[in-house]
């Protein structure tokens, strides 16, 4: 608990959602663990078998990425957003809709896993067609996303309530932070929607033979890309709302806050051809344009970086620091008491230093092809996504959990190592595998079987130093992991010893300027608008003028085609 | 803004620009170049080398489930290679280590790309988009040096005994040309049958005929898999382009087995 903080209790309804959508997601997290776990006990060729207790590879690194990536992001951001809404406007959300929303992720899910569990769907989490998945895996993903967007609408009706009876005020920042989330979101699924409903389904089904490839490719990373700041924002949303006060200060600027998340409505989904650079049927120029977007949309963490540095700058000499670089060491590094959120959050925009720089390299059109689809790849993208992301996601999701079952969080003295040691694992993952990349190994290989198996003709014993690294690096993931879990669990099973409510640190602002043109979404709407018109227009014409021909339809375990016999 | 918050945003703004000048810069001045052509000719089926001139090579690459062919290519340092890719079946990966091609199979579209391979040496190609069971089977080679007639490519199949040596060199194939793939050694069930004491195996056949696995069964096999399916199986296995010595070495491998 917060105990200077507004505290607000829930109505058992909603209470009883958002504890669905934090506990089920993070019991699937225990697979989705144990998977990436696998993984570099395969890739180092600790095990040099196509299968470990009926789970294949492929389909292991399937519900990686699937549970991880989709799963328990879209999860979270659903019941964070349910709880913002209530905890910031303080008005009341349509139980109904919370419901039905739930539901349909819930029956989405579980569509999903039966595919993937019984290996149906090994097809990773990008599902590229020709290699096709059971339709049940599409469906599943469909419910997932159509009962996210029902509660995001589910918003909408409170906020409007809100905005008439406070009609100059500025909206709360984790109110708009969760409104450009969602519409980030709804930017990033509808082409996605189009790809699943109008090309896989069909196709899936067999109504119709064919699929086109660059289309279904485009489309697919036409949402792609827009996913990634879908699983950001709400870590920035922390870094805004929260991370100053638990440091002991202030938001650095208030405009700082606004504008990144009014950039990110803009330019977070015009540059998905940044993952399509080395392939053919799209243009030269239409992938450097997306380029140099992508460069845009990197300013807006740029901005956040340093608005971070200098509020915990300002926290830090508020508790007593001084001097150019000492103040550093007055902030709550180890707090075990009800500041440890701080650590999470710390870390993760440690590791979002790398991130976002190994993102910039992807980025950097030309280099691209040094790196692209190379371990590098999932060296960089765990260093955001299961950076910042991920660590706030469970910081979160901890507090929740506790606040909103009257629980006291246990096993505190173990509070801490959680991030510190997922830092710490994550480096050295991080740099096993980008060195692997840049030396050719690639991503997405069962390297025990042929590259990293000295009885392969295929063994590549130069490669040996950095997947042991990076099993190095997995494992202490992994420990990390096993912590948290023991963390969540008795603290879900303990004793309640208080009412449940609701209390989150909030920041006050240093600066509070007034800057009216980040105040109202709709100029930022209609660029983001003209933006995507730009960037896609041409890509899906070109792709429409030249008739490419379908691809036929194949399962991952046989090279003839299931149309062809 | 104060003067600090000034100066960060200038310095952020400089940094960013210079990112983007360097990027167009690699572009148009060093002429490092993306992959762009809108292609949609009829995919060729079969790969070829074809020279062009001197120095210049035309490279039809055919990328399937799971292998590429041609398998290996043998030049002269300082040739230029102009790589036409295509795929006959799912979404493949083609990377020339060492070098800026970096390309994606994609079926419906053939891409393009062109390297000068300037010191000799083995350049690994390796698939790496996942294409299947079989993906981490999907390479192959570049061999550049002076003579055609490499002795870096001649150690792998050297061999001391010509028995041991074919059994080894069968092996090798047995994995690059991707037979491991759907043929379990280890005798585990698969999409095709297991290898487990294959030799001398009696096996029941989809018209209902027994026969039992011999050399000039397994040799038909590889050359014309569809002739006879093992019942149970389907005809699922594609025609490998092996010369008979090769086909003389998988059998050796496959007896020990």
């Amino acid at each position: 608990m917060f105990e200077n903080e507004k505290q607000i209790s829930i109505e058992s309804g909603l209470r009883r959602v958002v504890l669905v959508e934090i506990i089920i997601p993070t019991v699937l997290l225990i697979f989705g663990v144990y998977h990436g776990f696998m993984q570099v006990l395969y890739r180092s060729g600790l095990i040099r078998k196509s299968s470990v207790a009926g789970i294949d590879y492929y389909q292991g690194l399937t519900l990686h990425g699937t549970i991880n990536a989709v799963v328990f992001t879209t999860f979270f951001a659903v019941a964070f957003g349910h709880i913002l809404i209530r905890y910031y406007l303080d008005k009341k959300i349509s139980i109904i809709a919370a419901c039905a929303s739930m539901w349909m992720m819930l029956i989405g899910t579980i569509m999903a896993a039966w595919a993937m569990f019984s290996g149906n769907a090994s097809v990773l989490y990008t599902f590229y067609p020709p290699l096709k998945a059971h339709p049940v895996f599409y469906f599943g993903l469909v419910l997932l996303v159509v009962g996210s967007w029902l509660a995001f609408f589910s918003w909408i009706p409170p906020y409007r309530e809100w905005r008439r009876e406070n009609p100059k005020a500025k909206a709360p920042m984790a109110i708009l932070g969760i409104m450009a989330t969602f519409i980030v979101w709804l930017i990033a699924t509808m082409p996605v929607a189009v790809e699943v409903i109008f090309l896989l389904i069909p196709w899936s089904l067999g109504w119709t033979p064919t699929v086109n490839v660059v289309l279904a490719r485009t489309l697919f990373w036409f949402f792609g890309h827009p996913l990634v700041y879908f699983w950001l924002l709400p870590s920035y949303i922390m870094y805004y709302v929260m991370l100053p006060k638990l440091a002991g200060g202030k938001l650095f600027s208030d405009f700082a806050g606004r504008f990144a998340f009014m950039m990110f409505i803009v330019f977070s989904a015009p540059v998905g051809l940044h993952h399509q650079f080395t392939e053919p049927g799209l243009k030269e120029g239409w992938k450097m344009f997306q380029a140099l977007l992508t460069f845009a949309v990197a300013l807006p963490s740029f901005v956040t970086a340093f608005t971070m540095a200098a509020s915990l700058e300002y926290a830090a000499k508020q508790n007593g620091g001084k001097g150019l670089f000492h103040w550093w060491k007055r902030l709550p590094y180890n707090d075990e008491n009800n500041r440890w959120l701080f650590s999470y959050l710390f870390c993760g925009l440690f590791l979002f230093m790398f991130g976002g720089i190994t993102g910039i390299i992807n980025a950097s059109y030309g280099m691209n092809q040094l790196v692209h689809n190379t371990a590098w790849m999932p060296g960089h993208f765990h260093m955001t996504v299961a950076g910042p992301v991920f660590l706030s996601f469970i910081g979160m999701s901890l507090i929740l959990v506790s606040q909103l079952l009257g629980k006291e969080v246990k096993a505190k003295l173990f509070i801490n190592w959680v991030p510190y040691m997922w830092t710490l694992g994550i480096l050295f993952f991080s740099v096993g595998l980008s060195y692997g990349g840049v030396h050719g190994e690639p991503r997405r290989t069962n390297l025990g079987l042929t590259y990293l198996n000295p009885e392969s003709p295929l063994f590549r014993p130069d490669w040996k130093i950095q997947t042991a690294v990076t099993a190095i690096g997995g494992s202490i993931m992994t420990m990390s992991m096993l912590i948290y879990f023991v963390i969540f669990f008795t603290t879900l099973f303990s004793k309640k010893v208080y009412e449940p409510k609701i209390s989150l640190p909030t920041s006050e602002t240093y600066l509070n300027e007034e800057v009216p043109w980040v105040q109202s979404m709709k100029p930022w709407l209609i660029a983001s608008g003209i933006a995507l018109l730009f960037a896609y227009v041409p890509p899906f014409y070109g792709i429409y003028q030249e008739r490419i021909t379908g691809a036929p339809a194949f399962g991952p375990d046989s090279p003839i085609s299931r149309e062809g016999k | 803004m104060k003067g600090m918050e000034k100066v960060i945003v200038i310095v952020s703004a400089l940094f960013l620009s210079g990112l983007v000048g360097f990027l167009v810069f690699s572009t148009f001045g060093l002429g490092i170049r993306l992959p762009g052509c809108l292609t949609t000719a009829k995919a060729f089926e079969k790969g070829s080398v074809i020279q062009r001139s001197d120095n210049v090579y035309e490279v039809h690459m055919v990328a399937k489930m799971w292998a590429f062919d041609p398998p290996e290519i043998k030049v002269k340092a300082n040739t230029t290679l102009e790589i036409y890719l295509a795929s006959l079946d799912v979404t493949h990966g083609f990377q020339i280590e060492n070098t800026n091609v970096n390309l994606m199979a994609v079926p419906g579209a053939i891409n393009y790309g062109r390297v000068t391979l300037r010191e000799p040496g083995i350049y690994h190609v390796i698939c790496h988009e996942y294409c299947g069971a079989g993906h981490q089977n999907m390479t192959a080679k570049i061999i550049v040096g002076d003579e055609i007639d490499l002795p870096v490519a001649l150690a792998e199949h050297s061999a001391p005994t010509p028995e041991s040596g074919s059994v080894t060199a069968g092996k090798a194939l047995f994995q690059s040309k991707g037979c491991v793939a759907c043929h379990s050694p280890e005798g585990n069930p698969g999409v095709g049958p297991n290898f487990k004491s294959l030799f001398g195996r009696k096996e029941k056949l989809s018209d209902g005929s027994v026969i039992t696995v011999d050399e000039n069964y397994l040799t038909e096999s590889m050359k014309e898999p569809s002739a006879k399916i093992v019942n149970g199986f389907q005809a699922l296995m594609p025609k490998l382009s092996l010369t008979d010595e090769e086909i003389k070495q998988i059998n050796a491998y496959i007896k020990t087995l």
